[in-house]
């Protein structure tokens, strides 16, 4: 059956948890704009190690909805705190991934650079800290463990 | 009474990896009143359950936000078990 589409989009952002392999052409497209000179982009893949232990792959589960509108206020908060114009991208990838494959996208485009790189740190900081995903990873002997994390609260 | 219909997710995932979990509650019953209740079910479903630290690490939401402690259910609910998290 196909995944319910729960992304949330306006002229100024597009968010999303996908079970397609992400694409950064995409994100770059999409925060493209005549008005805008500069372009962040932060990619967030899977590496081979963690704490001392090698990693295979991981897997990624999302509480969809919630992560949905829990990146469209972290959308909002930038363009609240760094202007309109910016456009902003954030796309997170949910079921198993292997090395090298990719988990994350966030782009910022905007009409100078120093805006995007703020904007686009804020995003993935406040992401790792705020929206409902979690990571299991599987190690060359074959065990798997959910990592560890940041407890979320009541967003007020 | 009331129908809470519960998903578990992440380290907990596998407590409702085939079907929701449902409790019937009193309406106007407190989100931290509801943890109590929920955690009998987990160990009514899952007797060898102890991943309770996780368990009271976790979060409640509704699809819209994470619930306080002090909120209120009055009506059938869908109520996610959010254990911390780790994306990105």
């Amino acid at each position: 059956m196909a995944a319910k589409n729960l992304s949330k989009m306006s002229q100024n952002f597009f968010v999303n948890i996908s079970e397609d392999f992400l694409s950064v052409q995409k994100a770059i497209d999409f925060v493209d704009a005549k008005e805008n000179g500069a372009a962040d982009i932060f990619v967030g893949k899977v590496r081979n190690h963690n704490l001392g232990k090698e990693v295979t792959a991981v897997t990624y589960d999302a509480f969809t909805p919630l992560a949905c509108n829990v990146m469209k206020k972290l959308c909002e908060e930038v363009i609240e705190k760094f202007g309109s114009q910016l456009r902003c991208y954030i796309e997170h990838y949910k079921g198993r991934l292997e090395i090298g494959g990719i988990s994350v996208i966030i782009a910022v485009g905007s009409p100078h650079r120093d805006v995007s790189f703020k904007a686009c740190r804020y995003l993935i900081e406040e992401l790792k800290v705020r929206v409902p995903v979690w990571k299991q990873e599987h190690y060359v002997d074959g065990d798997a463990n959910w990592l560890n994390g940041q407890a979320l609260v009541e967003e007020k | 009474m009331i129908k809470i219909k519960i998903t578990a997710f992440g380290a907990l995932g596998k407590l409702t990896i085939s079907e929701p979990m449902v409790i019937e509650i009193a309406s106007g019953t407190k989100l931290f009143e509801t943890r109590e209740q929920i955690k009998k079910e987990i160990l009514k479903i899952s007797p060898q359950f102890n991943d309770f630290a996780v368990l009271e690490k976790s979060a409640l939401a509704d699809d819209r936000e994470v619930l306080g402690k002090d909120h209120i259910f009055d009506r059938d609910t869908n109520l996610a078990i959010l254990p911390p998290i780790c994306g990105g």
